[in-house]
């Protein structure tokens, strides 16, 4: 079976910094992986390449079936397909948890508010923040915040067309 | 204050209704063509930001009091006709829109870009993004500056007499022309302009307060 990432000699620069350098790997589907090295050697940049967020200057990427540094890429389907949660969680913080984690279901998948309702406040159910559905993100310690992006996460990748599949970022926490 | 009699204070007060309607004709106008010079300057391609700045520092480097004559003389001299009420509601938006324009491209562009790569992962489309997650957040950092902006604006309507406006300011010109008593009549159109924005600037600051402890 093909991996679900590949990541073939990518390098990339900001100005004359430069940050990735012919890096390589594969990550097979269903396994966990984690990138551990010092802060500011890379390991978000590269991530942010595989969802396009940054253009990588040489090298090839493939997510998900997706050619993301080829020709005919459809940047709107790799975003459905693939899923991050930033180091600082990025929540929107104008709309509660509840709305947070609506927000892609309703506007992405068209789901109908009933049904993204009762799926959002399964997933909050399952990351134990149910009572905090109508706070708002600054309202939340740290930790809560990053299990409201985990939720949101899995809302987005829940979709029936969808791959589920998904990458975590390790960065937060650990690796410092 | 004898001399003053229910004839002036009807011609005051009709001024009075001009400078609230001119005003709310610019703010209307200027807001609505600022919001485009806003999402012009922010998102538009890069021949467009080139052409939105170019506007807005020509009309920030023209006074209104030439913008005013600009669309009321000058346009029918083109042979262009235009209502004395819409070259003044012309000239006005175009002025209130390059100050909105420039104020509101700074608080979209306050909104963090990482809610907007957030968004973007989330596959939400670029007007979902804008529509739904940056909008939003930057009507709240906004709101205060652009009440603010509005007393400008109730002060500014003062130059459409220009063309022939008697609102507020020229309605109390042309009393004092007939009743000779300078200082009560513009301590009163004084009072009057301050009664207009003193509402206006207490509501921008409350507002910057509010916002201040809001969820952002």
């Amino acid at each position: 079976m093909s991996p679900i990432v590949e990541i073939d000699n990518i390098s990339k620069c900001f100005g004359s910094t430069r940050v990735l350098e012919g890096v390589s790997f594969t990550v097979r589907k269903g396994s966990v992986v984690a990138i551990i090295g010092q802060s500011g050697s890379g390991k978000s940049t590269a991530l942010r390449c595989i969802d396009r967020l940054e253009t990588v200057d040489s090298g090839h990427i493939k997510v998900c079936g997706h050619d993301v540094t080829g020709p005919g890429l459809d940047l709107h389907q790799l975003r459905r397909d693939v899923g991050i949660v930033f180091q600082s969680y990025n929540l929107f913080p104008h709309l509660t948890v509840l709305q947070n984690i609506m927000l892609a279901p309703r506007l992405v998948q068209k789901a109908r508010k009933p049904q993204a309702h009762e799926t959002a406040m399964a997933v909050l159910n399952q990351v134990g923040l149910a009572d905090k559905a109508d706070h708002y993100p600054s309202q939340l310690s740290g930790g809560q915040q990053q299990r409201v992006a985990h939720a949101q996460l899995v809302q987005q990748l829940a979709a029936p067309r969808a791959l589920r599949r998904q990458i975590n970022e390790i960065g937060h926490g650990g690796c410092h | 204050m004898g001399f003053l009699n229910a004839a002036h204070l009807r011609f005051l007060f009709d001024g009075l209704l001009w400078t609230v309607g001119l005003s709310l004709l610019a703010f209307v106008g200027g807001g609505l063509l600022g919001f485009a010079v806003a999402l012009g300057s922010s998102y538009g391609p890069r021949g467009s930001r080139l052409l939105v700045s170019l506007y807005i520092k020509l009309i920030q480097g023209t006074p209104l009091l030439v913008l005013l004559p600009l669309a009321y003389f000058g346009l029918p001299a083109l042979g262009l006709d235009v209502a004395p009420l819409a070259a003044a509601a012309m000239a006005l938006s175009i002025y209130v829109s390059a100050y909105l324009g420039e104020i509101w491209r700074g608080c979209i562009e306050s909104v963090p870009r990482t809610q907007a790569e957030a968004a973007e992962c989330l596959a939400l489309r670029w007007h979902q993004r804008v529509w739904h997650v940056i909008l939003p957040q930057a009507i709240k950092i906004a709101t205060p500056p652009t009440v603010g902006f509005m007393v400008q604006i109730v002060k500014n309507t003062s130059l459409a007499s220009a063309i022939g406006f008697v609102e507020l300011a020229r309605a109390g010109q042309i009393i004092n022309n007939s009743t000779f008593e300078p200082f009560v009549i513009f301590v009163i159109v004084a009072a009057l302009y301050f009664v207009l924005c003193y509402p206006l600037s207490v509501l921008s600051r409350r507002l910057e307060r509010k916002f201040h402890v809001a969820h952002r």
